[in-house]
């Protein structure tokens, strides 16, 4: 009697066992779905991380060809984000996707949201597939995508060498739920060049001062933000508790100082 | 038994002896614990005769008719002796309580009872406003830092806070503000006290690893009577200048095999005013303790305490900081066995099991001129958890053996609030759920080598293990030490040798080495942005800091004079690692002057002496006296080290008469320039003030008490006092006692 209970123990542990590795895990099960569409044979999902906000978006391309039913890996992929307000256009800084997947076959991009959707207009994303499996291409437009407001971007706004105005595009992120302690955040910096055209700016030397003006001290422990890819700076913020801060970043292109913009953070 | 051997003993004489012999007998005891002592020797002086107690602590003995003087002894307590009268064919009773002998590393101080030891504690004690604090703050070479008029902070030789070792009835117990206003003495009334128990520096180590020294307070215990009996007593009293009300009461049964006492204190205090008559805003209290104990006889040899402690404060000013205490409470339970003559061998044997709670609540909600023009609380709390066993060994007349091992367990969190008018509030982690436990072994041998040479060697190994377990405040501290696991774990040693020689029948020396390690405590090495009013800066503490060592050396000389007694006491300590504040930024903002980091502040060095006179020139007239002088060192700073006392003197006289004492005593300081100037320390003058206090028994029991502090209206303030807060003014004070002695009982 023992002994089969024992067995039948046994063999539930190597079923359990067993479902474990064979549940593969869905890449997908951790993103949000946010548009589907077809075209031509292709299903192209988009997902995100997180909803879409002002600032760094991550957005994931999952690319299924309809009649093999499999994922389709080998694509080179463009897209265009505009926002169609009442009396203009315009698009937003972007990242990729190009035509590399991650592990999990999907096709990761950045886009940085620069205004929020609503009254003021709406997002729509243009994305254009070549599909290098079945040597077709394939166009499609995600529509109306909800971009959330944040008040993390802001304008550095200088005059260059001729006295020209020049507008970088600056979004500070990874500061949504800040923690007393050291948080990790990414500065992104485009060009307004066009109201099409926004080309990172990748040769700034930045400096992080954080300040709780209630208390009239900083804080110990910061990093400058440091260019790594695409627009983006990454740097660290040490908050030493809960409360209101500003973090100010100040900018300078080689000796040129351009300006400094502050942040608020409130937890 | 005895009296079947006594009753042999007698017809074996026969009857022509017996006609000229009688019977002593009696029963020793232990006098703290009133447990019966197995084979004590009872010997009667210059006759070779004696005999020894048996199982219940019972002796008897034959003596020609005549007058005899007899010693008991028994390892382990001081020999006492005492007369009696034999006449024939009767039986004498000769009781004997016997007092441990206190190892000469530790000075016992008995609040009540005996008059000639702590003669003069004994007085302050009996004045109605005297506070636990005060009392230690009699002895020579301690002193107690100040934060206001409440919780003063004892310090030994300018140690104190984690350099010390605080106990009550040897259970461990740690504060749970993280400003140090609340040394555990502050959660002992003074009337509640029995006894206190100083080492000083490493000498003293059972209770605990510890560089600077140890204090324990021994609480009032319940008795045994021979017969059944009840005692009271109530006390009123007021003093005039902080119009402080205090009342005491405590009620004891005793029966022989039992004893229940309760006791509690209430005090109520406003703010004082100093010599130029300025009231000093927010040093008013008030705070109220309740202490219960019973005791009870298992078998004759064996007996259960249980105890339990609570205590109460309200709205505590504190002068030096800009910020109060909404309440500070302790909770605290223990139950002990204890055992004596197990087997031969083991003489006394105690297991206590203990735990208490302490909260401790800083707010600023009574001022008006905010800090930084914003409202703050400060809520702390420590939990903590103990049990030891305690062994005492004999083998024979002259070697003796203590063991103690024991354990506890502790847990500090406090954090800060503060509220921005408009803002947000702002919040931090300052303990950050500090998880600690401490296991120890302590043993020590004493053993008389040659007559009036005594050794005492004891060692002491702790293993003890920290953690911080809060998110929020790791997350803090990982901003510092971004690496750290802020858990650690600590090996220490200590162990000292005392050598005592009688060089002449009156002078007695003591030659002592020690060497003592403390591991950092939870500011040191967890705290975060902890303020420090004297210097103004902010202290982070340091997970990586070594052990602070200690080693000392020390040489005690007791001399007796025919109506009095005298000591010097010198000594040297030498410090490897000695945890210090350093600054690490001088960006001063709103109200601190930037942030300091606990570091091994390298070697440190402190050297002093201690003198002390206890004169009495006539049956009414005695004198007591005392001074203290030390030096420190900070060796890589070039600097002296911070809170180190002046010199210090106090002196008393007391008229005592059958109804009434009175007693002019006076105390006072050298001006201290050999300040910490890396600490931001100032210097302090000089000051004498002059107390007078007396005693009345108006009828049996009901007693008077008056006096007036600091007579001569001196504006002074101490050089530990933070803040540089004066001191009160003259002030007189006044209580009555009631007793149920005057019932006639």
């Amino acid at each position: 009697m023992k002994l089969h209970l024992l067995l039948f123990a046994l063999m539930g542990l190597l079923i359990l066992g067993c479902e474990d590795s064979n549940n593969d895990s869905d890449p997908t099960e951790e993103l949000i779905l946010i548009g589907s569409a077809t075209e031509n044979g292709l299903s192209i999902d988009l997902y995100v991380d997180q909803i879409l906000k002002v600032g760094l978006n991550k957005l994931y391309f999952d690319l299924t060809d309809l009649t093999s039913e499999d994922q389709v890996t080998e694509a080179q992929i463009t897209q265009k984000p505009i926002m169609h307000m009442e009396t203009m256009n315009h698009s937003c800084p972007v990242a990729g996707p190009g035509s590399a997947p991650n592990s999990d076959g999907l096709f990761e991009s950045e886009v940085v949201f620069i205004m929020a959707s609503g009254m003021m207009g709406t997002w729509d994303d243009t994305v254009f597939v070549e599909n290098q499996e079945t040597s077709t291409s394939h166009q499609v437009v995600f529509e109306d995508l909800t971009v959330a407001e944040t008040n993390m971007k802001k304008n550095l706004v200088f005059n260059d060498a001729d006295s020209n105005q020049v507008i970088y595009i600056v979004t500070l992120n990874g500061l949504e739920a800040p923690k007393v302690g050291v948080n990790d955040l990414i500065l992104t910096v485009h060009k307004k060049q066009t109201m099409m055209s926004f080309p990172e700016v990748a040769d700034l030397s930045i400096s992080i001062d954080p300040q709780m003006p209630d208390m009239g001290h900083g804080s110990e422990g910061n990093v400058n933000p440091v260019y790594s890819e695409n627009g983006k700076y990454e740097g660290k913020v040490a908050f030493s508790m809960t409360g209101y801060w500003t973090i100010d970043f100040s900018f300078s292109q080689g000796s040129e100082e351009l300006g400094t913009i502050q942040y608020a953070v409130n937890f | 038994m005895q009296s079947i051997s006594r009753i042999i003993i007698i017809l074996l004489l026969g009857g022509n002896l017996a006609a000229q012999t009688g019977i002593v007998t009696g029963q020793v005891i232990d006098h703290a614990t009133g447990l019966p002592l197995v084979g004590a020797n009872v010997m009667v002086r210059d006759f070779n005769l004696g005999s020894a107690t048996d199982l219940s602590g019972r002796y008897s003995m034959m003596l020609q008719t005549g007058s005899f003087q007899i010693t008991c002894s028994v390892i382990g307590y001081a020999p006492t002796t005492s007369g009696v009268s034999v006449t024939t064919n009767t039986s004498s009773a000769l009781n004997f309580e016997l007092k441990p002998v206190t190892i000469e590393s530790k000075h016992l101080i008995h609040i009540q009872g005996n008059k000639t030891s702590g003669h003069m504690l004994g007085h302050l004690q009996q004045t109605n406003l005297s506070t636990t604090e005060n009392l230690i703050g009699m002895i020579e070479g301690v002193s107690l830092i100040s934060r206001g008029s409440y919780a003063q902070e004892p310090s030994i030789r300018g140690m104190s806070g984690g350099r010390m070792n605080i106990t009550i009835n040897g259970m461990k117990s740690f504060g749970a503000c993280t400003d140090r206003m609340d040394p555990i003495t502050s959660y002992v009334e003074a009337d509640a006290l029995n006894s206190i128990e100083i080492g000083k520096g490493a000498l003293s180590i059972q209770n605990g690893s510890t560089v600077g020294g140890s204090l324990n307070l021994t609480m009032n215990q319940p008795e045994y009577a021979l017969k059944k009996l009840s005692q009271w007593h109530i006390k009123g009293g007021f003093d005039a200048g902080s119009k402080e009300r205090k009342l005491t009461f405590s009620w004891n049964k005793k029966t022989p095999g039992s004893g229940l006492s309760f006791s509690g204190a209430y005090r109520k205090a406003e703010d004082y005013a100093d010599a130029r008559g300025h009231i000093i805003s927010f040093t008013g209290f008030e705070k109220m303790g309740l202490n219960l104990g019973y005791k009870k006889r298992l078998n004759p040899k064996s007996q259960l305490l249980v105890e339990l402690v609570s205590d109460d404060a309200y709205d505590i000013g504190y002068s030096a900081l800009p910020m109060d205490v909404g309440y500070a409470r302790l909770r605290m339970a223990g139950i002990s066995l204890k055992t004596s003559g197990i087997t031969p061998h083991i003489l006394n044997a105690e297991w206590k099991v203990y735990g208490n709670a302490i909260d401790h609540w800083m707010d600023d909600s009574k001022r008006e001129i905010l800090f930084m023009d914003m409202h703050m609380d400060m809520p702390g709390f420590t939990r903590t958890a103990g049990s030891y066993v305690d062994l005492l060994l004999g083998r024979n007349q002259s070697s003796i053996l203590k063991l103690r091992s024991d354990y506890y367990w502790t847990s500090s969190y406090a954090d800060m609030v503060m509220y921005p008018v408009g803002s947000s509030p702002m919040e931090m982690v300052t303990w950050p759920g500090v998880k600690r436990w401490n296991m120890g072994q302590f043993m020590e041998y004493q053993a008389l080598i040659l007559p009036g040479l005594n050794i005492n060697l004891s060692m002491r190994y702790d293993l003890f293990h920290s953690k911080a377990t809060n998110e929020m405040g790791q997350d803090e501290l990982h901003i510092f030490y971004p690496e750290n696991d802020l858990e650690r774990m600590d090996h220490l040693l200590s162990a000292n040798a005392h050598l005592a020689y009688n060089i002449v029948d009156k002078w007695r020396s003591i030659l002592s080495v020690a060497s003592g390690q403390r591991i950092p405590t939870v500011s040191e090495a967890y705290g975060y942005y902890l303020y420090n009013p004297v210097d103004g800066y902010l202290y982070l503490g340091n997970p990586d800091l070594p052990v602070e060592t200690s080693r000392q050396i020390e040489w005690q000389n007791n001399l007796k004079t025919s109506h009095g007694s005298m000591s010097l006491n010198l000594y040297l300590y030498r410090f490897k690692h000695y945890i210090f504040g350093q600054v690490m930024s001088e960006d001063a903002f709103s109200y601190a002057n930037g942030w300091k980091r606990y570091i091994d502040g390298g070697s440190a060095q402190i050297k002093g002496l201690e003198w002390s006179l206890l004169q009495r020139f006539s049956q009414r007239f005695i004198f007591q006296g005392g001074m203290s002088y030390e030096e420190s060192r900070l060796d890589r700073f070039q600097d002296f080290l911070p809170l180190i006392p002046p010199l210090e003197v106090h002196g008393s006289l007391t008229y005592e008469s059958k109804r009434f004492w009175l007693q002019l005593d006076t105390h006072g300081a050298a001006a201290q320039t050999n300040n910490s100037k890396v600490s931001g320390e100032n210097s302090t003058p000089a000051f004498l003030i002059i107390n007078l206090k007396g005693e009345l028994d108006i009828l049996p029991g009901l007693k008077l008490n008056l006096g007036v502090n600091n007579l001569t209206n001196q504006l002074y303030h101490e050089h530990l006092d933070w803040g540089d807060i004066y001191r009160p003014g003259r002030s007189g004070f006044v209580s009555l006692t009631l007793n149920n002695g005057i019932l006639g009982q």
